[in-house]
């Protein structure tokens, strides 16, 4: 009798091990998987970064319109890297101010509030665009309702549901042409990547616009 | 009870070597699966590694050369940015005027013709594979400036395999970063 038992028991210990060790396989396998498609969805980002970045640089000699050439990036930052709200800010060189000229996807209560208390424009060194141009540098809020430099204007991110944004200067050693925005609903959404993403856009982008100057020049 | 305890034994004997080899052909096929994705994994992530080098060096390249006003300080920094940043030492830029003036390359030495490279450029090539002394490679060429007013060819030299589409990519948009900084600084030299 206790012989029986006992071999019942080492058979059940060896089967309980055998199982352990499968569970322990499958749950090996189950992470890869997950991480699989983390890094594929990682890579697709990416393609769409670099088709964003090759569709800003001319395809013929034709001359485009500044206006043509900044409609044609914020519909492909929509699109392409399906970043829903932008914004580029026109610098107006006599009268040292932004002008809220082109943008994507903002809601109304947001257009509302930058026509009637703003008249859509800004003057340089107020404000993210602001700051943008007097420094040449871009700026990063990761969470507009703690930025201090913001303080005051916290009804525009309510108005917009707009918790991080970020500003880049689209200018050249000889021209100004305006900043380039980028908005997000959640808090934390400029890293590292999309940093460095914008910020050759729009140096990108401003040796483009002053490229066709000249050539409207010569022509 | 003697033949019932012999009968369970033998029972419990059968049933542990079955279901020891169900469980060693159900790791087995688990192991092999793990063993292809982790393979999966390891290209995904060498892939999305290149990626970010590759971002990298167009940010790099992007926040420099076009506050330079030197052609040459141009192509330099963007060869210096492809080998040290992006590990890729066999790289060299071929100007337009080299052809009439005899101008040595920048970068790696370029072992093609500089007739054919510009040749093969205005074709619209990208990537040829060629047999240089018995050894086989395969080439990236990419036009800077436009068919009608080429400024130069960005020569990229794979001495392991081939290009992938990426990598063409890559070098193509380089070679338009280089483009906007070149036309550019003409247009300001006059």
């Amino acid at each position: 009798m206790n012989g029986i038992v006992l071999v019942i028991f080492i058979f059940l210990l060896a089967v309980v091990i055998r199982v352990s060790k499968i569970i322990s396989l499958i749950q090996d396998l189950k992470s890869a998987q997950l991480r699989t498609r983390q890094l594929n969805f990682l890579l697709e980002g990416k393609n769409k970064q670099m088709t964003l970045l090759t569709n800003l640089f001319p395809k013929t000699s034709t001359l485009q319109s500044k206006e043509s050439r900044i409609n044609q990036l914020l519909d492909d930052i929509s699109q392409i890297l399906q970043w829903k709200m932008s914004a580029f800010w026109e610098f107006n060189e006599k009268g040292q101010f932004l002008e809220f000229k082109y943008h994507r996807g903002l809601s109304k209560e947001y257009l509302l509030v930058m026509e009637d208390l703003l008249h859509n424009k800004i003057p340089v060194g107020g404000f993210g665009s602001g700051r943008t141009i007097s420094t040449k540098q871009p700026v990063v809020v990761n969470n507009w309702l703690k930025d201090p430099q913001l303080k005051g204007v916290e009804f525009l991110s309510q108005a917009g549901n707009i918790h991080s944004f970020a500003a880049f200067p689209v200018a050249t050693n000889a021209k100004t042409y305006g900043t380039l925005h980028l908005y997000a609903p959640q808090i934390n959404e400029f890293k590292l990547n999309e940093v460095q993403l914008f910020t050759t856009v729009a140096n990108s982008l401003a040796v483009i616009l002053e490229n066709d100057d000249k050539k409207a020049v010569v022509d | 009870m003697v033949l019932i305890s012999t009968n369970t034994i033998a029972i419990l004997t059968v049933g542990l070597i079955s279901s020891s080899i169900i469980v060693f052909w159900i790791k087995k096929l688990l192991n092999s699966r793990l063993i292809l994705i982790n393979t999966h994994l390891t290209f995904l992530s060498k892939a999305l590694k290149e990626k970010e080098r590759q971002q990298q060096v167009l940010y790099n390249i992007s926040t420099s050369i076009f506050i330079l006003d030197n052609i040459k300080k141009i192509i330099s920094s963007v060869l210096s940015e492809i080998t040290v940043m992006y590990q890729w030492p066999n790289i060299a830029y071929l100007p337009q005027d080299n052809l009439k003036n005899g101008l040595l390359s920048y970068g790696q030495p370029i072992k093609l013709p500089s007739e054919q490279i510009f040749k093969m450029a205005r074709d619209g090539a990208e990537v040829a594979n060629i047999t240089l002394n018995q050894s086989k490679s395969q080439v990236g060429i990419f036009l800077v400036g436009s068919k009608n007013n080429p400024l130069g060819v960005l020569y990229a030299t794979h001495s392991q395999g081939q290009f992938t589409q990426d990598q063409v990519l890559f070098f193509k948009t380089v070679a338009h970063l280089l483009t906007l900084a070149m036309e550019n600084n003409q247009a300001l030299l006059g």
